[in-house]
């Protein structure tokens, strides 16, 4: 009687699990909020270190603008306003680490922007991303390019990313290198490996209420890729909060002593300058 | 203290500001460039202050107020508001302050030139491949303050007649007898300098004044600490710092402490000798 109990809890649990796992919304299944979506952007994001990164994100309405595709994707990314020519990308997943105000220096690597229309091949795009808009079947293409020499050129093409016949949601096709690639976008984080179309639990979930990111956007919800730059900004931010972190670094020690020695110098030569007056 | 000592202390220092925008490579480069200014001109350095404190205010009131990027918001400007409507963050008051430390930084360095040492030792100071081309751009800089003293003169003349400003054309009363004046300084210069026998053939001069140990120390340390910085810069062990996307602190090497630390030798040097020789 007991053992028909067990199995039958058994059985119960794992057909619990089946339907948990084929509902639309499970958590513990690749979630994809907006698979009732009749319209779909590709997107391909080639970061410095050669990894790609696609997914598909679904959108209503007729056409959406590239920093709403950007929102709905829950990837990492900064911008920075250019009057007149709208949003410039100046950072995404982390990549890099930090950027000047105007976005890029005169040599550093910047984000490339492509556009492809309707399946076609990549195209750069003359317009920031926030006036950049975009149809079912286009594609907004990402690659992390040097100002000078060998290593430009569009990502991947965006074939396959998501379902040709406008309506059916698809997940994300993964990573297109070997390796390090599908493991990074495909596993490592739960929340990515989610296929990013649009999701409305995350704060880009929240930032689709506002139509259009105030002048700089600073969206971090998921990283792409588990990357080491983005991990050793996340350990030195908790190191500052956490006194058991507190790293004491020998260059800011001597900083601070220099830094008394002549402010404490320069206070005495002026109080010396004081007196003789 | 030597004139020619003192350049390349100067140099060198203006080389380690501009070098790095790391703010604690350029607090302390600061920090040693006043003590050098106030050791060496103290009664000059006042009116120096005070346009390095509107400069410095001014560099970063831009930056707060046009740069809107960054995590961390202080103030929303309204929207409407040309230019200025948007995000105040912390971010762009962090690199606000940095722009304008490095700027007084720069200022700093090259300021006992010209408050410590007089025009015609710096021609003097100058390799013999430059005397000519220092001795003109030395008597085309001498005619800034004399047409600006020959403004005030014709100017304050004029008023005793009776003259007053109104509008454009009335300035021509003043104008043309400063452009007359300043004309028949430039002949008299020419034709001054031309009797001394300016070009005529190699020039006299007078003996040199033997550099002491002292007065080569300090050069010596300075052109190391601008090579130490520049080749920390070279290697990367010294990255650009950026506030963005959210306010981090910089990387601070000890090398790099110590080499700002060498610019201040100056101060701790130069300033128990009465004049420069």
């Amino acid at each position: 009687m007991l053992s028909r109990l067990f199995v039958g809890v058994f059985v119960s649990l794992v057909l619990a699990s089946g339907l948990l796992l084929a509902a639309p919304n499970s958590p513990l299944r690749p979630s994809c909020a907006e698979a009732d979506s009749t319209y779909h952007v590709a997107l391909v994001i080639e970061l410095g270190s050669g990894q790609v990164v696609r997914s598909c994100v679904g959108f209503s309405g007729s056409q959406v603008t590239g920093t709403r595709v950007m929102q709905l994707s829950r990837v990492q990314y900064s911008t920075a306003t250019y009057s007149g020519l709208g949003s410039a990308v100046c950072q995404i997943d982390s990549e890099p680490a930090s950027f000047p105000p105007s976005c890029w220096t005169a040599s550093s690597p910047y984000w490339a922007m492509f556009v492809s229309r309707g399946g076609g091949a990549w195209s750069t795009s003359s317009q920031g991303v926030s006036s950049q808009t975009f149809k079912d079947g286009d594609a907004l293409g990402w690659h992390y390019i040097p100002q000078s020499g060998p290593g430009g050129g569009p990502p991947p093409s965006p074939d396959g990313v998501c379902p040709s016949t406008a309506g059916t949601p698809t997940p994300p096709s993964g990573t297109a290198p070997p390796g390090p690639t599908s493991q990074a976008s495909g596993t490592s984080n739960p929340q990515s490996s989610a296929p990013v179309v649009g999701s409305a639990t995350t704060p880009a979930g929240e930032a689709a209420q506002t139509p259009e990111p105030s002048p700089t956007d600073v969206l971090t919800p998921t990283p792409l890729l588990p990357s080491p730059t983005a991990a050793a900004v996340t350990a030195g931010a908790s190191g500052h909060g956490d006194p058991r972190n507190l790293n004491l670094n020998p260059g800011w020690l001597l900083a601070a002593a220099g830094m008394g020695a002549l402010g404490g110098l320069l206070v005495l030569q002026l109080l010396w300058q004081a007196l003789r007056r | 203290m030597t004139t020619r000592g003192l350049a390349v202390w100067s140099l060198s220092t203006l080389g380690s500001a501009l070098i790095t925008n790391n703010p604690v490579y350029r607090i302390l480069v600061l920090l040693a460039a006043a003590n050098v200014v106030v050791a060496l001109a103290a009664d000059r350095a006042r009116a120096l202050a005070l346009g390095l404190t509107l400069a410095g205010a001014f560099a970063v009131a831009l930056n707060v107020l046009l740069g809107h990027s960054g995590m961390h918001v202080l103030v929303v400007l309204p929207g409407w508001l040309p230019g200025i409507g948007g995000p105040l963050t912390l971010e762009s008051l962090a690199y606000g302050l940095d722009v304008a430390g490095g700027l007084a930084a720069a200022i700093l360095a090259v300021a006992p030139l010209s408050l410590a040492a007089d025009p015609t030792e710096l021609v003097d100071a100058l390799p013999r491949v430059f005397e000519r081309a220092g001795t003109s751009l030395a008597a085309a800089l001498g005619f800034v303050p004399a047409i600006a003293q020959s403004f005030t003169a014709v100017s304050d003349a004029q008023r005793m007649r009776g003259w007053r400003p109104r509008g454009p054309r009335s300035w021509g009363e003043v104008l043309v007898p400063v452009m007359v004046t300043a004309i028949e300084n430039s002949i008299q210069l020419a034709e001054s300098m031309e009797s001394r026998g300016f070009g005529a053939g190699p020039r006299t001069r007078y003996p040199r004044p033997r550099s002491s140990a002292w007065n080569l120390t300090v050069p010596l340390l300075a052109v190391i600490a601008f090579a130490g910085l520049a080749a920390e810069r070279v290697s990367g062990a010294i990255p650009d710092w950026y506030p963005l996307p959210a306010l981090q602190p910089p990387d601070v090497k000890a090398f790099g402490v110590i080499c700002c630390l060498l610019l201040g030798g100056p101060a701790l040097l130069w300033r128990s000798q009465p004049s420069i020789g």
